[in-house]
């Protein structure tokens, strides 16, 4: 079974992000701020994280740097999952390791097909 | 301690305008200065804190202080090199702002000041000057309680508000409403309310208002919001004042006038107590 971390500020999103993907019998770890999810990507190891970007202590961008600093675990892939549609920010994100980046607010057929298609690379 | 007073040093986004059709509201980029007590709060460096820094300097008051900096785009740190307080060993600031993409909010900044940029260098500046990263928590600058929220505008961008004993001023720019951005939405609706919710009751509101509805059809996505719905956002927050600010650097002096007339029109017909106007470079308001 496929594992992804799911990292968020917003509960509800989170919430909404983890039933979808345990609905498509994914096995799923949620944490609720960028530090968390940075010390959890570690321990749980998981095959994708969904990365939002604007969170409290820690923003996605430097998550995301940082796995990719250290090397992450092997595999990883790094879907980011933002309100933010600038391409400026689409951009930063490739450059700084993302695989993908899926706009907020998105419907299930949208999310799935990101996860799906990165797993799937 | 006394009401904080509120100093508009610059008013304008993007670039410098100065010229005969800005005369009133200023050519000079952002920078607004809170005085509260002897504590000095700066939102922004922009090219007002140079004429800023020579008043605090030789007016014989305190030129220490705090600098709160949204974000690290030029209109919002380029008049820093020509701070003068800076220059001055007995003076020390505290320069806050948000880390950048990739890099330390203190990497970016000195780098302004970069030999390929600017003859003297950051580390030649003879004041204390110490670099800190907001993280999203609330902190404390000495006695003022400082929150901060991310904007929607393109990088990494922070708004923030200062509560001083029973007061408080958000300052909030550069930022997109996101309903206009991503079109209308629970979602959207949701992350707007979290920006009203951050500005609720404020006693003054100092916010992004760029565009026109004309132009805001051309700037989408820009990171700017319009005018009409900065004056939403106030209505919505119920926030006691608010400052129409960040003018788009086209805009003369008639036509923020226009606006400004605008936007009562529109307060009025809300039946809002919401005191609008448009933000002037050289204007104090005393809460």
């Amino acid at each position: 079974m496929k594992r992804i971390l799911v990292v968020d500020d917003d509960r509800l999103m989170v919430e909404f992000i983890s039933l979808c993907l345990e609905r498509a019998s994914y096995s799923v770890e949620t944490a609720f701020n960028g530090v968390d999810g940075l010390a959890k990507a570690k321990s749980f190891k998981p095959d994708l994280l969904v990365l939002d970007l604007m969170m409290p202590d820690m923003h996605g961008f430097d998550v995301c740097e940082e796995l990719r600093r250290e090397g992450g675990p092997a595999g990883l892939k790094i879907l980011i999952s933002s309100g933010k549609s600038y391409e400026v920010d689409k951009k930063a994100a490739k450059r700084l390791g993302a695989d993908g980046f899926i706009t907020k607010p998105f419907t299930i057929e949208q999310l799935m097909a990101a996860v799906d298609g990165l797993l799937a690379s | 301690m006394n009401r904080p007073r509120v100093e508009f040093w610059g008013t304008r986004g993007s670039i410098p305008s100065p010229g005969p059709k800005t005369l009133i509201y200023g050519g000079n980029t952002s920078c607004v200065c809170i005085r509260w007590g002897d504590e000095v709060l700066i939102c922004d460096a922009g090219t007002g804190i140079r004429p800023l820094g020579f008043h605090l300097q030789n007016s014989g008051g305190p030129a220490s202080g705090h600098v709160f900096i949204g974000h690290t785009h030029w209109d919002h740190i380029q008049g820093f090199p020509f701070f003068f307080p800076a220059y001055m060993p007995q003076n020390t600031w505290a320069i806050h702002s948000a880390k950048g993409v990739g890099e330390s909010f203190e990497t970016i900044f000195r780098r302004q000041m970069g030999i390929n940029y600017f003859p003297v260098e950051v580390g030649d500046m003879a004041a204390r000057l110490e670099f800190s990263q907001v993280s999203g928590r609330p902190f404390e600058a000495g006695p003022v309680k400082v929150s901060t929220i991310y904007t929607n505008h393109p990088g990494i961008c922070v708004g923030y508000r200062f509560q001083m004993g029973d007061a408080a001023v958000v300052y909030l720019t550069d930022h997109e409403t996101h309903w206009t951005h991503m079109g209308r939405s629970e979602y959207s609706e949701r992350l707007d309310r979290e920006v009203a919710d951050f500005c609720r009751g404020a006693d003054l509101l100092i916010c992004d208002s760029q565009y026109t509805d004309a132009e805001y059809e051309k700037k989408r996505g820009w990171g700017h919001s319009r005018w009409r719905d900065t004056v939403a956002l106030g209505v919505s927050a119920e926030v006691k004042r608010l400052a129409l600010f960040h003018h788009d650097p086209e805009r003369s002096d008639a036509d923020v006038d226009a606006i400004v007339a605008q936007a009562l029109e529109l307060l009025g017909k809300s039946k809002s107590g919401v005191e609008c106007f448009a933000a002037r470079e050289g204007q104090t308001i005393q809460l």
